[in-house]
């Protein structure tokens, strides 16, 4: 047994970290910020009413992911080219998990999609969530004002 | 195995019985990523070491992630009801609370001797 372990340890090729400066915490980029709205909002919706333990911890962390990619949203709105380049690639992400789009209409559901996210961020009210009790909470509004976007 | 800017660093040394899951988890596929894990804590549950250590130094999961987290801290619970002596170190930087109560809710889930770890930053 000790003979297929090794061998599994080497097939698992365990080598140290590489690249250090890759393995620092990095702030996440506008596009990385989007595609985590559009992904988190679809697990949040996905595991909202489920309330094993693997739904709690699914539903925790998509509610906690999709509050951060809103406070991402939040503390760079004044940025123009940050906010249109975050929400295009939340409108991205949503038409491309999306089966029912015509290939042809991609470019123009993308610019609808993305249009009306930022609008409705805008316009939403959403709670402050300095404690992780308080993201989940302020992640469901959030997930309400997104209903009507995705 | 390496990590990249959307999967963890592996580190399993079945010699040692000590594990490090460190970085970022965000692959496209996670069940894929996290299966040959899994099939290797299988492996290793079936003869483990005496004393087994899992370091897990997240600083980002996806909610995908966050279920195959859970499988995995499952197979280390597995090794633990076998009798065999294990531990489960979830590390988080002291200003992320959140990764903190991750770590917590992971504890409160999982039958297994669970120790958070404040690292500095």
């Amino acid at each position: 047994m000790l003979g297929l372990l090794a061998f599994l340890g080497m097939a698992l090729g365990f080598t140290a970290c590489g690249d250090k400066e890759e393995s620092e915490k990095q702030e996440k980029t506008a596009a990385e910020s989007g595609v985590i709205l559009y992904e988190s909002y679809v697990a949040y919706d996905q595991y909202k009413d489920d309330n094993s333990a693997e739904g709690v911890v699914a539903k925790g962390t998509a509610a906690v992911n999709l509050y951060q990619a809103y406070q991402a949203y939040e503390n760079n709105k004044e940025n123009k080219e940050w906010t249109k380049e975050f929400a295009t690639s939340a409108a991205s992400t949503a038409v491309e998990a999306k089966t029912d789009i015509d290939i042809n209409d991609k470019e123009a559901a993308k610019t609808a999609i993305s249009e009306k996210l930022l609008t409705a961020l805008t316009d939403g009210t959403i709670s402050e969530g300095s404690n992780r009790v308080e993201q989940i909470q302020a992640a469901a509004e959030l997930y309400k004002i997104l209903n009507g976007v995705f | 195995m390496e990590g990249s800017a959307k999967t963890p660093t592996l580190d399993f040394n079945a010699e040692t019985g000590v594990f490090e899951i460190s970085g970022r988890s965000i692959p496209e596929n996670s069940v894929e990523f996290y299966k040959p894990v899994l099939e290797w804590l299988d492996a290793y549950a079936k003869a483990p070491q005496a004393k087994t250590i899992a370091n897990i130094k997240l600083e980002y999961f996806n909610t995908s992630s966050s279920k195959c987290i859970l499988d995995v801290l499952k197979k280390f619970e597995l090794i633990a009801k076998s009798g065999a002596d294990i531990v489960v170190r979830w590390h988080y930087e002291s200003d992320d609370e959140d990764m903190q109560e991750a770590g917590g809710d992971y504890k409160d889930i999982i039958q297994v001797p669970f120790e958070l770890v404040e690292i500095d930053e």
